[in-house]
């Protein structure tokens, strides 16, 4: 198990890299020019040719690439080109607020969709099912921004209950998760109703009524275990996607995160910022799923002992 | 009439029927069924894939799964109690501790997350009156009991074989010492050499629990080595029943001689079997009269309009045949 973990710490690092890698691929294959954009389209060739050099942009971009991964092995992402920040410093002071945006949003989804997903397939076809299925195709099919505004209008402008931007007190938090989380609780209790269904029809679930278990146990201790599987998987991949996808999410509650500062930072060419948060992004996402990886291994000891 | 024949003591099963309601119709899984036990005794429950022996099985564990399926018809009595009339708490104390079943496939009856012991500890929590810990040993010793080292007992299912998987599934129907073991093909899913070692266990700890049992098999080879009794199915009802040397010796209802002609003999000199002609009758739609009568070599006019009743050939031997049935009113001059 310990020698999975660090296999898996270690293939991360070649992942790293292609995303750090793409991610030059792309500034260079971007029209616009970063240094016309610092300093305007009146400044004189010199201005011009002195500061590309200061920022190495003169080098060849394989070169910018290898000084950048030495840098980041260093820590340091160097510095913003729109700010002059340290591009660490930027991004730090926004990131915990979309991990936590994010991880509410997961919450959200888990606690919604997994009770919900239970009962639909425990009582299959029943009017409970039936709603659940309807409302789970209507999480899935609105965009998140315009249940967030719809949200904002019926409980801030209408009921004025809720105030409408904002992150730092907790009711400010329950509309952005909703929003954020709306879809993945919708995916996530259709897949925990069908991984149920398949296993309540196990015969495992059959030999444990055949001992006499009580049906509530029958359930909870036989099936669910063996359900969680796919649903963890779903779970770790909207994680992701979340993180990702916050950008809407923040711009409409006005949240000050990562996704909107990246936005920002790519219609600026300031690519230092939109580098590190793609690498930052990748970096949680992957240990989202190595996380993920070692939950496998405890709720299914047939992976736990192929984790060698 | 047909409750007076089968009065046993342990187990009576009289006119039980049980039906799928579906979509396409409704499917005939059990028909009148008819099955007696003694404490202590073991019945093979014979039949083809599809003659409802298994469904039989999970009638009598009120395990069937509803809906679609239904117990349309029938008593299901167990010491003394009709099982189809107590409530749903009470029957939850009969399975697993009085009442108990062993399934046909080992590989997917086991639950694959959690340990051995846990599984079978879990049936001992459930039905007698001891701590966890307590609990836990008995499920060790029932491992040993079935030939599993107790070093073993924290492993889960995947890491044992086939035929470990099935000793674990004796120890789990055996832990609470059952009047009655329901065994549901226990070995068709293992191999030849492993089969003769699990009868052979089955065979003793039945001796040693004074467990009476139901073998349902479609291997006549294991009712000769482990039963009392052979109760023959088809399409969901008995149509022979008798003590095992009776019915091996003297088979009556022509499905029975069909089933043994079907059967390589050693010591004849044959060139091929005689198996019998056609399929099981689709139990949605079973032909009218006696269900056999299509297959029938024997087959009479009117054996295709009358269901033929039981009729009582010798002592014990049972069999469900208008040819017997004529026969056997001619005698009593009926």
């Amino acid at each position: 198990m310990h020698i999975f973990i660090l296999k898996r710490l270690l293939m991360m690092i070649p992942v790293l890299l292609g995303v750090v890698f793409i991610m030059f691929v792309i500034s260079q294959l971007t029209p616009g020019d970063p240094v016309l954009a610092i300093l305007g389209e009146v400044a004189t060739p010199e201005a011009v040719a002195a500061l590309r050099e200061q920022m190495g942009l003169d080098q060849p971009w394989l070169m910018q690439f290898f000084n950048y991964v030495v840098g980041v092995v260093q820590l340091d992402f160097g510095t913003s080109w729109q700010s002059g920040r340290p591009v660490f410093t930027e991004i730090f002071a926004r990131f915990p607020n979309t991990m936590q945006l994010a991880g509410m949003g997961v919450a959200f989804a888990l606690l919604m969709g997994i009770p919900l997903g239970i009962v639909s397939a425990v009582k299959q076809y029943s009017i409970f099912d039936t709603g659940a299925t309807f409302v789970g195709l209507i999480g899935v099919s609105i965009p998140n921004f315009w249940l967030g505004m719809m949200m904002i209008m019926f409980f801030t402008v209408t009921l004025g209950w809720l105030p409408p931007t904002g992150f730092t007190e907790p009711i400010q938090w329950i509309m952005p998760t909703i929003a954020i989380g709306t879809n993945s609780a919708a995916i996530i209790m259709r897949m925990t109703r069908s991984s149920m269904l398949e296993c309540i029809r196990q015969d495992y679930v059959r030999t444990a009524r055949a001992k006499g278990q009580i049906e509530r146990k029958v359930i909870f201790r036989h099936a669910l275990k063996n359900a969680l599987i796919p649903v963890t998987t779903t779970a770790g991949l909207s994680f992701g996607f979340l993180l990702g996808g916050a950008v809407l999410t923040e711009t409409i509650f006005a949240i000050p995160g990562l996704g909107a500062f990246m936005v920002s930072a790519f219609f600026n060419r300031d690519w230092p910022v939109a580098i590190g948060g793609v690498l930052l992004i990748a970096v949680s996402f992957s240990f989202v799923n190595l996380f993920v990886d070692i939950l496998y291994a405890f709720i299914d000891p047939r992976i736990r002992s192929q984790y060698r | 009439m047909a409750n007076e024949l089968y009065r046993g003591k342990l187990l009576n099963i009289s006119d039980l029927s049980i039906h799928f309601f579906i979509e396409e119709g409704t499917v005939h899984a059990v028909n009148g069924l008819n099955i007696a036990l003694a404490p202590g005794e073991t019945i093979g429950l014979v039949g083809e894939t599809g003659a409802g022996k298994t469904t039989t099985a999970l009638g009598i564990m009120r395990l069937v799964q509803s809906p679609p399926g239904m117990v349309v018809e029938g008593k299901i009595e167990f010491e003394g109690r009709d099982l189809l009339e107590i409530s749903e708490a009470e029957m939850r104390k009969v399975r697993g501790s009085k009442i108990s079943m062993i399934f046909q496939d080992p590989m997917t009856s086991l639950n694959p997350t959690i340990p051995v012991r846990d599984q079978i500890a879990e049936v001992v929590l459930l039905h007698e009156n001891v701590s966890a810990q307590q609990a836990l040993f008995k499920a060790e010793e029932m491992l040993e009991k079935v030939g599993i080292r107790k070093e073993r007992s924290r492993e889960y299912p995947h890491q044992f074989s086939g035929g470990m998987r099935q000793r674990v599934g004796i120890a789990i129907a055996l832990a609470c010492n059952p009047a009655l073991l329901i065994s549901d093909e226990p070995t068709t899913a293992l191999d030849v050499t492993i089969q003769a070692q699990v009868l052979e266990l089955m065979k003793d700890l039945k001796v040693e629990f004074n467990t009476a049992m139901i073998m349902i098999t479609h291997d006549l080879g294991i009712v000769a080595e482990i039963c009392d009794k052979v109760a023959i199915m088809y399409a969901g009802s008995v149509v022979e029943t008798a003590d095992k040397y009776e019915l091996f010796k003297n088979p009556k209802h022509p499905y029975t001689i069909g089933l043994f002609n079907s059967l390589p003999d050693i010591e004849k000199d044959e060139d091929r079997l005689v198996p019998i002609k056609g399929l099981m009758p689709d139990p949605m739609n079973l032909p009218p009269g006696c269900p056999f009568h299509p297959r029938c070599d024997r087959a009479m006019p009117q054996c295709s309009e009358i269901v033929p009743e039981n009729t009582e050939v010798a002592d014990g031997h049972v069999v469900r045949c208008l040819l017997y049935e004529a026969e056997h009113n001619k005698e009593k001059g009926v």
